[in-house]
């Protein structure tokens, strides 16, 4: 999978999971961050990223502060995984 | 007794939206997930935390609406003197059932934090009081149904200490398709309510609550 | 307004199933805290406080309870009898209020196992608090509540309401959780366990343990009640939202800060008079962090403080309660606890933290509670004017 395939897909897995319903999978910057402004996603959104990533991709993050720099955008989080994946 | 008054009070019931004793809103489908997406954009609502709240806290949350939109009570109390309590008797028991079933089976275990957070029915108290900056009393009480003196006594203790002078009060409740809230707006009147308005007391709340159509 | 003593307590905890073994053990320093590999809990092993099952039915044998009790409701009528039995107070007169306090309940009862097995109504607290006052043969309605982390302050503040007015003489105030697998996997989810003994308001501090227990503290308006010298009352207190995030405490501690200030205002307790703060110290970075901003920022700086999280773990609906009760104790013996598990100085802003225990007299003390929702709760206790 290409990155921006993996982009494409976890744009909607993070809406379904994190129940953005109003929001528009294309009008997610993948470049913007994800916590703070941008989405503006929460401590609770980002242990669901956390669940998201061991149900569907088989990654186990431990310590949720790891996830900060991993969770900065959509494109950090989509090159975390296909690192992960390559590995 | 302290004097306290009702100056608004809302009824949402399967398919209907009551504000003052009046119909404001009916719609077709009963469905809770769909009626309450229709109550939240008719009340104009833009408040993207919404969809991520369980059945219990949409339903608290959009009835504080309605109840708060076009009035200035939060205007007239310190944010530290308004109450928030609310009597239900459920629980949480939808989103505990959801939560159960994402753990129920160990070869598919996820335990949701999102879901887990909506498993305390207090959460709806939260809710509103994050929303509208409210920093009082919060109270959640189970009951088998709504019981309007044993929360117009409660009420009046509170207002009695002085820890609160207006609270959003009254029953909410919700398991399965069967959802209901009576939610009104309180506050203290220094004796010169006038005849027209409603006074809290058990009578008046008891009277109140049945006025849905 | 009438004044509230505090007549009898009984606490069950992962220490022992009565107040004074419980007592004794955290005098003695020792921990309910333990590594748990119960794979029906959890799948992995951890670190919490159970209630001893052989010491739970043992002393539910020994009781004149009988009949098919959860271990939720177990718990509740033991502690609950336990604490009448030290009392002259009739638990079934009309003018004698009983008042619950629980997170969860029954929660266990949803687990596949156990679905088919009970009446699904037992599911609620109201049908809970309804058996104790069946129990007790009393027919007051019972007053339920189900706030989080802060509802036995609340149970507490309430029965001084009810009380102070006039409205009963008597209250018997019980708070109680179990451990469940529903719990324990909620509060890993949010990676909010410590992975050993908690440590309370300590740098390496890094989560909460769950703690399983229960307690009834029985109060009166009659001073002539209080069996156990010196008389203590109950003198109000307060609950206040952060209004800022439903898991996360408030980073300015405006939630806690507004219940503790409210606390001392409706008990004309000025911040100096305040000689002992049981604070809820679950250990958490946040809540501990949280904590030392409310508590300086009311005042109260100077005043020794302890947790008690690491002794029994964190109680939820029951904490408020059990912590109160071992408070009083710590008032009546004139020693103040230590916080197990405390070693080196963790939050940001100076509160006294009792790193030993401390023989004082104690006159004031105030109990602090902090829950999901952004809820916050403050009780102050007095001795007894002579």
């Amino acid at each position: 999978m290409t990155e921006q395939e993996l982009i494409d897909k976890l744009r909607l897995e993070i809406i379904q999971q994190l129940n953005l319903e109003d929001q528009k999978p294309e009008d997610i910057d993948p470049d913007a961050p994800l916590f703070g402004e941008g989405l503006g996603l929460d401590s609770i959104d980002a242990l669901e990223i956390m669940v998201l990533l061991e149900k569907n991709y088989g990654i186990k993050i431990e310590d949720p502060k790891e996830g900060k720099k991993i969770f900065f955008s959509l494109r950090t989080l989509a090159q975390f995984i296909l690192e992960k994946q390559q590995a | 007794m302290t004097e306290a008054k009702i100056s608004a009070y809302c009824h949402i019931a399967p398919g209907k939206v009551m504000l003052n004793g009046q119909l404001v809103q009916e719609e077709n489908t009963t469905v809770f997930a769909e009626f309450i997406r229709l109550v939240y954009k008719a009340a104009g609502m833009s408040y993207p935390k919404f969809y991520k709240m369980d059945d219990l806290c949409k339903l608290a949350l959009v009835a504080a609406e309605q109840l708060l939109k076009d009035n200035q009570f939060l205007e007239r109390h310190p944010k530290e003197n308004i109450g928030l309590i609310v009597q239900n008797a459920s629980a949480t028991y939808d989103t505990d059932a959801t939560y159960q079933a994402s753990i129920d089976d160990r070869a598919n275990y996820f335990p949701s934090p999102a879901v887990f957070v909506y498993t305390l029915p207090n959460i709806m108290l939260g809710e509103i009081c994050i929303k509208h900056k409210i920093f009082g009393e919060n109270a959640l009480l189970i009951s088998p149904a709504f019981d309007a003196a044993a929360l117009a006594q409660h009420l009046d203790l509170l207002m009695e200490s002085g820890r609160i002078t207006a609270c959003i009060s009254g029953w909410v409740e919700q398991k399965n398709e069967h959802y209901e809230a009576f939610l009104f707006l309180a506050e203290k009147t220094e004796g010169n309510a006038n005849a027209a308005e409603h006074t809290l007391n058990a009578e008046t709340l008891d009277i109140l609550f049945k006025k849905h159509v | 307004m009438n004044r509230v003593y505090t007549i009898a307590d009984q606490v069950i905890t992962g220490l022992g199933t009565d107040t004074e073994s419980v007592w004794q053990h955290m005098l003695a320093g020792d921990t309910g805290v333990h590594l748990i590999d119960d794979q029906h809990l959890f799948p992995e092993a951890f670190h919490a406080s159970l209630v001893d099952t052989n010491a739970l039915e043992a002393a539910y044998s020994n009781s004149v309870i009988k009949g098919d009790f959860t271990r939720f409701e177990k718990l509740c009528l033991l502690t609950a009898l336990g604490a009448l039995q030290q009392s002259h107070i009739n638990p079934a007169a009309a003018d004698t209020l009983f008042i619950l306090s629980s997170t969860k309940g029954n929660i266990d009862l949803l687990e596949k196992n156990k679905k088919n097995q009970y009446d699904p109504e037992r599911l609620f607290l109201w049908h809970t608090a309804r058996l104790i006052t069946g129990f007790f043969r009393n027919t007051n309605p019972p007053i339920v509540i189900s706030n989080a982390c802060i509802s036995g302050v609340v149970a507490l503040t309430t029965a001084y309401d009810y009380l102070s007015k006039g409205l009963y003489k008597n209250a018997v105030v019980i708070g109680a959780d179990i451990a469940s697998e529903f719990v324990i996997s909620g509060f890993q989810s949010f990676k909010s366990l410590s992975t050993g003994p908690c440590k309370p308001f300590d740098l390496n501090r890094d989560g909460l343990n769950l703690g399983e227990g229960a307690a009834a503290i029985v109060l009166s308006t009659e001073r002539d009640q209080v069996t156990e010298g010196p008389a203590l009352e109950i003198c109000g207190g307060a609950s206040a939202n952060d209004a800022n995030h439903i898991s996360g405490p408030s980073r300015t501690g405006e939630g806690l800060y507004l219940a503790v200030k409210k606390a001392m205002e409706v008990s004309n307790t000025l911040a100096s008079d305040v000689q002992f703060i049981s604070a809820h110290g679950t250990a958490t970075s946040f809540n501990d962090e949280m904590e030392s901003k409310a508590f300086a920022w009311a005042g109260l700086s100077h005043a020794p403080l302890n947790s008690m999280k690491g002794y029994f773990g964190h109680t939820l609906g029951a904490a408020g309660v059990i912590e109160t009760a071992i408070t009083l104790r710590s008032m009546r013996r004139n020693i103040l606890l230590k916080t197990l598990g405390f070693a080196e100085y963790g939050v940001p802003e100076p509160i006294n933290i009792l790193a030993d225990h401390l023989e004082t007299e104690t006159r004031c003390s105030l109990k602090t509670a902090s829950g999901f929702g952004g809820c916050n709760a403050a009780l102050i206790i007095k001795k007894a004017q002579q």
